[in-house]
């Protein structure tokens, strides 16, 4: 049996208060409840492609870093390391939030292609070779794998979070809220009644004391 | 923009895919990551890219678990890559973890 809330006086004005206040969370619980079920299906759907997303990522990377020995045994470790510094430019990103349930995710875009034509990687041709150019293309795809994996990943832990929050707002309004709220009630609409008889009985045998004294 | 923190093969790769914020690290920097990662956090990084066994050390990984608690809005994404070792085998997989978390159960 949940207990009674403490310092309720049991009076009608307290009883009106308590059953609105039932209503709502009731009212609330449902509501809550929805929310629930709802970003439970969106999270599966998110984990489900981010488990895709990080396997092709990964395969990706693997293969970038397959292409970098290649180039670095044709040219020498130092060669690439100072061909990598030389591509060096700003990639533009946008990102912006989108709002699955309330619960912000991020949306990162490209606005442009990643990948670069071989001109536009700014090493020269005479001192790389096309190793070099191969792993820099599978490190642009690779780069792009990631970007969206990384969406996908924070969109998982922030969906997360909000359903742990939402479920433990829930389970408290199940288990411990309305279950105190219909105690509670319960114990002043009995004290009300007890009352009410107690007044009644009262009344009858004043009635009666009444009615001996004028005889 | 992006960042990247990684031993020298990654940096490299990721430099030849354009990416100008590079840090190149080994293994035994720590410290350092911890202090570059709180840097990105204040400047305007959208995703650091960070190897995964750069993350697994101990500083680091407190220093992301500490940006991710903090962090208002959607940036910056800490993202974990495996380097060309490959992927690491992980004591506890995160998402599993979350999904364990957040239905009660464990989907595959």
């Amino acid at each position: 049996m949940p207990e009674i809330i403490e310092g309720v006086s049991p009076t009608r004005m307290e009883l009106l208060k308590l059953r609105r206040r039932e209503k709502l969370a009731e009212k609330g619980h449902d509501l809550l409840r929805e929310k629930r079920d709802a970003l439970i299906a969106e999270f599966l759907d998110v984990v489900g492609e981010v488990r895709d997303a990080r396997k092709e990522a990964e395969d990706k990377l693997k293969e970038a870093f397959d292409y970098l020995i290649i180039a670095q045994a044709w040219l020498g470790v130092e060669e690439v390391r100072q061909l990598s510094l030389m591509t060096a430019q700003e990639i533009p990103l946008d990102f912006s939030s989108r709002s699955i349930m309330g619960v912000h995710v991020p949306v990162l875009e490209l606005p442009g292609e990643l990948a670069r034509k071989v001109t536009e990687r700014g090493y020269g041709f005479m001192d790389s070779s096309a190793a070099v150019d191969k792993c820099a293309k599978s490190f642009e795809e690779a780069l792009e794998k990631i970007i969206k994996l990384a969406e996908l990943e924070e969109a998982v832990r922030n969906l997360a979070g909000e359903v742990e929050k939402t479920k433990r707002r829930v389970n408290a309004l199940e288990y411990v809220m309305i279950p105190r709220l219909k105690t509670t009630r319960k114990y002043i609409q009995m004290r009300l009644e007890e009352m009410e008889r107690e007044n009644f009985t009262r009344l009858k045998k004043i009635k009666a004391m009444l009615e001996r004294r004028e005889r | 923009m992006i960042a990247v923190i990684g031993d020298p093969e990654t940096a490299t790769g990721f430099r030849l895919a354009g990416v100008n914020e590079v840090y190149e690290y080994s293994i035994e920097g720590g410290e350092d990551v911890a202090r570059v990662l709180d840097k990105l956090a204040k400047e305007d990084v959208a995703i650091v890219i960070i190897n995964e066994r750069l993350a697994a050390e101990e500083k680091s990984r407190e220093k992301i678990t500490e940006i991710n608690a903090k962090k208002k809005g959607v940036i910056p994404i800490i993202i974990e890559v495996p380097d060309k070792k490959g992927p690491m085998v992980k004591e506890i997989d995160e998402i599993g973890r979350l999904i364990k978390r957040a239905v009660g159960i464990a989907v595959k």
